[in-house]
């Protein structure tokens, strides 16, 4: 089985509608999905080359891995609407104790959803990495997180050259 | 593994930056791989044309002229780094005989503090954070420290994200277009999908694969 | 000739002593002028920008506290005057209407220095030239830093203030690239 095609295609399922970089800008919250699915997408496909993933570890991981930043960004979807509103909520004047209250117990329970996620994934790469994977993994984090940082710089470098 | 990953590979054994059993593994390939032998074998050419690129093909004599205009201009460099060094001792001797110590060195201290004040709020609060060393570690903070950079700004949102998809492209590599997608030989593969997956994943084979397709 | 070792030069440098400045330049500007020439393609252009860099490096040897190695710390003065030098030659060129990014190539190389340039024919080595020129300055800055002067992903990425990773994948695309321009006539090499 050629695994680069099993993987384009797992995440071309997952990820297809906000692959295509010619959609017109739909507004900000479908901008910022579209992003985040596609860093995610990238993210996989150093991950294979990175930690050595073998196909079967692919096949169990992908999809997995896909579902859970589909959850996740749901739940950020849904952190950035309770923060909106508590925001709007602190700005009233005279300010409800009740109301904040409420908020503040749902930005709380959404954050806790996504602690589960992470140890979700914890638990899943526990699982199915060698223990090189292991370490491996932790340095492809920093080297990816450093390397969006990078791309983000360039990108504000060549606007700034136009 | 695909070719794309396997290419990848090769560049990083050419610096020597490829460890034991991934140099292993790649020379394993390499023998099974007459595509990849050709790109590895490109490579070695490219990488002997390349020594001596920097050759400027300066003559000894050349190189000396270069390190006597060298020096001169040190030379000059040095002489007026002394001469601000003994002005700023003139003025120290003018200003010591002006003021007394004890109202200086109040003086100073309290310049100390202000620095000192600016700086730690400098680095807490003012400093831009522009594609700083992450100190986190997790996938979601650094998508979204990202994306907090980004901010509201659809343009650069944009451009970003063409760049992503650029980098998705190159890392997805070189596809030889007759490779033939086998699934059904992997049971593992079906697994971890759900139904509404199992359905897409169908539909874009048969798109793919024109009419019918098989599954 | 001096022997003594690089880190007691840059002390005494540190210190105001200028002769020993003039010996860490002797002993490596024949490597950052190649790098600089490899950069600009342009002979003069090298020789003034290699004398700004040790002028600069002079100037600030100061403040440098020997985090990195003197070489490292020098080849990144010199990668950012080359970047920023091609950045000031582009604009005036498209001003100027120049649209095209060739690279100079000026009458040198007369005797060939190293044995593996021997084995690779006049019109590969021009062509290989003309691609490197051609590359974008910071994929070029690599692929000189490691290819051609011989540092390691980790020595180039302090050198590039960049990750180590982001060298390496500079490198494959860098390559690729090269390849992808230079196939046909690798091909006849190796035929």
């Amino acid at each position: 089985m050629r695994t680069k095609r099993v993987i384009i295609l797992l995440l071309a399922c997952l990820a297809l509608p906000t692959w295509a970089a010619a959609r017109p800008l739909q507004g900000d919250p479908q901008t910022r999905a579209r992003l985040r699915e596609n860093i995610n997408t990238l993210r996989l496909l150093r991950m294979t080359e990175a930690l050595d993933l073998t196909e079967a570890q692919t096949a169990r991981l992908f999809p997995a891995l896909n579902r859970i930043e589909k959850e996740k960004a749901e739940l950020q979807r849904r952190m950035g609407v309770e923060i909106r509103d508590l925001r709007a909520a602190l700005d009233k004047s005279p300010v409800q104790d009740a109301d904040i209250l409420v908020l503040v117990r749902r930005v709380k329970e959404i954050r806790q959803s996504v602690q589960q996620k992470d140890e979700e994934l914890e638990a899943l790469l526990d699982e199915n990495l060698t223990p090189v994977q292991k370490g491996r993994y932790l340095i492809f984090l920093v080297d990816f997180a450093r390397g969006l940082g990078e791309k983000l710089n360039r990108v504000r470098q060549i606007r700034g050259k136009n | 593994m695909s070719c794309g990953i396997w290419k990848k590979r090769i560049s990083d054994a050419q610096d020597g930056a490829l460890s034991g059993k991934r140099a292993v593994r790649l020379e394993r390939h390499l023998e099974e791989c007459v595509s990849c032998r050709a790109y590895r074998d490109d490579l070695d050419r490219l990488g002997k044309g390349a020594k001596g690129l920097a050759d400027s093909g300066l003559a000894p004599g050349e190189w000396e002229d270069f390190g006597r205009r060298l020096g001169a201009r040190l030379a000059a460099a040095s002489a007026s780094r002394e001469a601000g060094g003994r002005r700023d001792d003139e003025r120290g001797d003018a200003r010591a005989m002006a003021h007394p110590p004890a109202s200086w060195a109040w003086a100073r201290a309290g310049v100390g503090f202000l620095l000192l004040a600016f700086v730690v709020t400098y680095f807490a609060v003012l400093r831009p954070r522009r594609g700083q060393e992450p100190a986190s570690i997790s996938f979601e903070d650094s998508v979204a420290q990202v994306i907090g950079e980004i901010g509201p700004d659809p343009e650069l949102d944009r451009s970003f994200n063409r760049e992503i998809v650029v980098s998705i492209n190159e890392a997805v590599g070189d596809q030889p277009e007759t490779s033939a997608i086998r699934f059904d030989d992997n049971p593992l593969f079906w697994e971890g999908m759900s139904e509404e997956d199992l359905r897409f994943i169908e539909s874009e084979l048969r798109k793919e694969q024109g009419h019918g397709g098989r599954i | 000739m001096d022997e003594r070792p690089d880190d007691v030069l840059v002390e005494e440098a540190r210190r105001g002593k200028r002769e020993a400045f003039s010996e860490l330049a002797r002993r490596h500007q024949q490597r950052i002028y190649g790098l600089i020439y490899g950069m600009t393609r342009n002979r003069s252009d090298a020789d003034d920008l290699c004398q700004e860099v040790f002028l600069t490096a002079f100037r600030s040897i100061p403040g440098f506290h020997g985090r990195s190695s003197f070489s490292t710390w020098v080849y990144r003065i010199a990668v950012n005057a080359s970047l920023n030098f091609l950045k000031k030659r582009d604009r005036e060129r498209a001003r100027a209407g120049f649209h095209e990014n060739l690279p100079e190539r000026d009458g040198r190389k007369a005797a060939a220095s190293s044995p593996e340039m021997s084995a690779v024919s006049n019109e590969l080595q021009d062509r290989i030239e003309d691609a490197v020129g051609s590359l974008p300055p910071h994929f070029k800055a690599s692929f000189l830093l490691v290819a051609d002067q011989g540092l390691s992903h980790a020595e180039a990425a302090r050198a590039l203030g960049c990750s180590e990773n982001t060298v390496s994948w500079r490198m494959h695309k860098a390559r690729k690239m090269l390849q992808a321009r230079l196939k046909p006539f690798l091909d006849e090499v190796g035929s």
